[in-house]
């Protein structure tokens, strides 16, 4: 019974496409299944990673959130900004200031979503744009090198926690992004399955009626949620910002083009896009599902352009997978619409 | 019933329309304050008349679909993809006979059909199979444009006859072309939507799909017609793009997407479905464009345009939000 009802969930399917392309790949080439090849994933993924159980929260509470990238750059830009002036070069203070930002930046997409009852999907295109004008007319969009950057930044970007020297002298490593991102992987973890606010998220995203009657604070979760949201995304613009070691706010590859990628690899990995499911594990094979496919299609021979084809591909082969089951259901039930 | 009460009464009926048309008249007398001639001028609204073409086309399909309560977010990279085979269908019969004619009339062709099957997929997955619009379109989003950037790799796609950029450039006693089309699209689209019994159904499905279901009504055809149009009007604005710019390449247009459901919502079409009409989108297009040209002409920080058109979403919504208490609240 379990097994049949684990093969209802996408995350499966994904989970099955995911192992066998893998195998594929390591069979075609003996690069692919290296120790050097999985870390660069780790840390390819990481930033998406941050975004993605962000992404996964608000999907869960029957939201979508398309403000994410804009807040991350915002908040990045800020903290940076904020450590030249004042001259702090400090690591923490930098996370520490993003997620501030990020988290007021949050808070006003929460109170636009709550109090004015608008569609989320429209509020947060909304507070995009606005954003993108606020961060333009109030910090500039001046772009700082890596030269001018806070060092602490680039040095962040740079260290690996783990190094290994192969026989022909190479050193590869693991790189510091995995400790913030498993951080956050765990904190979201426990919220999700452990706490009241992550049940409450469930059981909005089931209905928001049955939850506000079943004692719930709508309005204290959305802000709870939104906050955190925010402060996600911040974290993952300093560690971009680390990683790339250089910001021209605007002219990225974050704001407009990763945030319907990134709810398409969280909805690839199961969540529901109609609220109140999402696991954790799917969303991480999801994001991984994502960069597999865009780094490696060279190993097999094909042009890396095709890559966003095959995530295409493999995403209407899950929902038309789910689909099949779920229209089995609604027409022994009787559900139209 | 006296005139004016009668007027009173249609405006009062469609507040949304009403307040938007104001607001356009408000601006538009602004620019004609702030920047006088230097706005009105002949030259200027040419301009605007070239640019408004192909985003009014994408805001027609985004219409459609929002109306029945849905969404497409596939309609830049439909178009995208339409205007990409296109014009390698153009280049490959102009090296092969290098007959123009018949290499236009190929590629356009080639983009319609292509992007009308587009829409159709998208159609068949939300009807039949009863997925969510934008779960449906998401997913073909990034698979159609994923086609696009496997078969191009990345780069554009040039070298058309002279006479297919004959048909972006051309004009008639000075109004271009392209913009005469959108305009004999747009009459359509709200005769369509206003007089037909088609209309009817659209608006129909999107205040209550179970209750078309039960008055007899195919919802799986009409569905499937809606998208199908979207995917139609994402194809013609794909070829007004590609004889634009000379080039087919995946990307243009990408900022077009979510401005298409601004444009939407704030001409007055509900995200939720039922309500709104074409005039008002229509509006809504001329205005984005008056302010984008009438920034530009004063030379303000382009981004400003942006935090001001956030601004306006959410106060439309806003508005609506208020408007719609107030109607329950009766």
């Amino acid at each position: 019974m379990k097994l049949k009802q684990l093969f209802k969930t996408t995350q499966i399917y994904v989970f099955i496409i995911l192992v066998l392309y893998c195998v594929l790949v390591s069979v075609v080439s003996p690069q692919f299944a290296t120790l050097e090849n999985m870390f660069d994933i780790v840390r390819n993924i990481s930033v998406s990673l941050i975004f993605a159980m962000g992404v996964m929260l608000v999907l869960i509470s029957d939201g979508i959130d398309v403000s994410f990238a804009i807040v991350a750059v915002f908040s990045a830009y800020a903290a940076i900004l904020v450590m030249k002036s004042t001259g702090i070069n400090n690591l923490l203070f930098a996370f520490a200031m993003a997620s501030a930002v990020g988290a007021l930046l949050g808070l006003f997409n929460a109170l636009v979503i709550h109090l004015f009852q608008i569609p989320t999907f429209i509020a947060t295109l909304g507070t995009q744009t606005m954003f993108i004008g606020l961060l333009a007319c109030t910090l500039g969009t001046t772009t700082i090198k890596t030269p001018q950057m806070p060092t602490c930044l680039v040095e962040f970007g740079a260290t690996k926690i783990l190094t290994i020297v192969d026989e022909s002298g190479k050193t590869y490593g693991l790189y510091a992004y995995i400790i913030p991102t498993a951080l956050i992987v765990g904190l979201t973890a426990f919220l999700l399955y452990k706490t009241k606010f992550g049940r409450s998220l469930a059981a909005m995203g089931n209905s928001k009626e049955a939850a506000r009657r079943a004692g719930y604070n709508l309005f204290k979760t959305r802000i709870i949620l939104y906050m955190l949201v925010g402060v996600y995304a911040a974290i993952a613009g300093v560690m971009y910002v680390a990683q790339v070691a250089w910001i021209a706010p605007l002219i990225n590859n974050l704001v407009g083009t990763i945030e319907l990628t990134i709810i398409a690899s969280v909805v690839i990995g199961g969540t529901q896009l109609t609220g109140g499911y999402g696991t954790i594990i799917g969303t991480i094979l999801g994001v991984i599902l994502m960069r597999v496919f865009s780094s490696t299609l060279i190993f097999l021979g094909l042009s890396s352009s095709w890559s966003d084809f095959f995530l295409g591909a493999v995403m209407v082969v899950c929902i038309i997978i789910t689909s099949i089951s779920r229209n089995r259901t609604r027409k022994k039930l009787l559900i139209f619409d | 019933m006296k005139k004016g009460e009668r007027m009173l009464s249609f405006f009062k009926k469609d507040i949304k329309l009403t307040i938007l048309f104001l607001v356009f008249i408000i601006v538009a007398l602004a620019m004609l304050q702030i920047c006088g001639t230097r706005f009105y001028s002949a030259n200027n609204l040419q301009s605007i008349a070239f640019q408004i073409p192909e985003f009014a086309l994408l805001a027609f399909a985004m219409m459609l679909c929002m109306i029945t309560g849905g969404i497409d977010l596939s309609v830049v990279s439909i178009s995208g993809l339409s205007s990409i085979l296109a014009a390698i269908v153009m280049n490959h019969i102009m090296e092969g006979n290098g007959n123009e004619a018949a290499a236009i009339a190929a590629a356009v062709v080639t983009a319609l059909v292509s992007a009308t099957l587009c829409g159709f997929i998208n159609g068949i997955l939300i009807s039949q199979l009863h997925i969510l619009p934008i779960l449906v379109t998401l997913s073909t989003m990034i698979l159609y444009s994923g086609l696009a950037t496997g078969i191009t790799g990345g780069s554009g796609i040039t070298g058309y006859p002279a006479s297919f950029l004959l048909f972006g450039k051309a004009t008639i006693a000075k109004i271009p072309v392209v913009f005469v089309l959108v305009v004999v699209i747009a009459l359509v689209i709200c005769f369509v939507l206003d007089r037909t019994r088609y209309g009817k159904i659209l608006y129909f499905y999107g205040e209550n799909s179970v209750v078309s279901l039960f008055s007899a009504i195919n919802n799986g055809k009409a569905l499937i017609l809606t998208y199908t149009v979207s995917g139609f009007l994402c194809g013609l604005s794909g070829i007004i793009m590609m004889a634009r710019n000379n080039s087919a390449k995946v990307g243009y247009g990408d900022t077009y997407q979510l401005q298409a459901i601004l444009v939407c919502a704030i001409g007055g079409i509900d995200p939720n479905g039922g309500s709104g009409r074409a005039v008002g989108v229509c509006i809504a297009i001329i205005l984005l464009q008056i302010l984008q040209s009438g920034f530009n002409v004063l030379g303000y920080d382009p981004y400003l345009k942006r935090l001001v058109w956030g601004c306006v979403l959410i106060g439309v919504m806003i508005m609506n939000c208020f408007l719609f208490r107030r109607k329950k609240g009766k």
